[in-house]
């Protein structure tokens, strides 16, 4: 049985073959992060929350671009990753499900997540998102219904 | 507020429990209003040592997680030269605190460098007039004969 540190970074490459700064937190939840996301769940009853406890194992970056295995906190590296695996922008109006969303402010990637749907509003199709937020659970929302700022968000797809 | 314990933390923790990324948490606790407060209620040895405490108290919440941030960011709206006074985290302290050092290092690098100027202007009367632009910025204005 292997022995793992209770933090660790994990070997996570772009597909350049250069490292993204990660760390997985092994440690059980902290005291009050449950509690933490059933507030959130309250202040948020119109959006879907995933049944998945609170945990650092991985955060909003890690389940969009590391598959759920870790925590990514540097936006360095999330800009490394979009540059070196060849993601491309994408126009709002043209979002699809699969694509990314990326929540910047003053230069931080402060949030992302996975497109996976649109809810059409009048003439607009309004993208949904699944993401995490920070230690707390999984959402799927709206992209503006979250506690993050979607006043700039970009979306990227991979295209090859 | 009169004392650290009149300070309202749940918006605080809240912040916390979501942060994705240390400049998020940074961002959120300047435009806290608890953090403000504190930041004007109190000197800046005051929170010092009430930040000494909260690193050396072992958490059981997660206000108790956020304190020293907060208190870290209340500090850094006053002199960022009490940054320095903080000293080394140990070990366990910053395996709680783990996003501590860096946003002790964001801090003291975007504050407004310390300045303290002293002008001296001919004028019919002597008068000193001290003015502050900001927390960290002083300048002494003496007119004189």
């Amino acid at each position: 049985m292997a022995i793992l540190l209770a933090r660790s970074q994990l070997n996570l490459h772009t597909r350049c073959e250069n490292q993204i700064v990660n760390e997985i937190n092994r440690e059980p939840i902290r005291p009050g992060d449950l509690l933490a996301a059933q507030d959130y769940r309250a202040r948020y009853p119109y959006e879907q929350h995933r049944p998945t406890s609170p945990s650092r194992k991985y955060n909003c970056h890690g389940l969009s671009f590391a598959n759920r295995r870790t925590w990514i906190k540097d936006a360095s590296e999330i800009a490394k990753i979009v540059a070196e695996d060849d993601y491309v922008v994408v126009d709002v109006q043209d979002v699809l499900p699969g694509d990314i969303a990326v929540y910047y402010k003053d230069g931080d990637a402060e949030h992302s997540g996975i497109v996976v749907g649109l809810h059409k509003v009048q003439h607009l199709n309004v993208p949904v998102i699944l993401s995490k937020w920070g230690a707390c659970h999984e959402v799927i929302h709206l992209v503006s219904q979250c506690p993050f700022d979607s006043r700039n968000v970009t979306y990227y797809r991979i295209d090859q | 507020m009169k004392t650290f314990a009149d300070a309202n933390l749940s918006n605080a923790a809240r912040i916390f429990s979501v942060a994705n990324t240390p400049l998020f948490l940074l961002r959120k606790l300047r435009e806290d209003a608890s953090v403000q407060e504190i930041g004007r209620s109190f000197l800046p040895d005051e929170i010092l040592v009430e930040l000494r405490n909260a690193l050396s108290a072992t958490p059981a919440d997660v206000e108790d997680f956020v304190r020293p941030y907060v208190y870290l960011v209340a500090l850094g709206t006053q002199d960022a030269r009490h940054l320095e006074k903080i000293g080394a985290l140990n070990d366990v302290q910053k395996w709680s605190w783990e996003w501590f050092e860096y946003l002790r290092q964001v801090l003291s690098e975007v504050s407004i460098p310390t300045v303290d100027q002293t002008l001296k202007m001919p004028a019919q009367a002597t008068t000193t007039v001290s003015r502050t632009n900001s927390a960290v910025e002083r300048q002494l204005i003496v007119i004189t004969d």
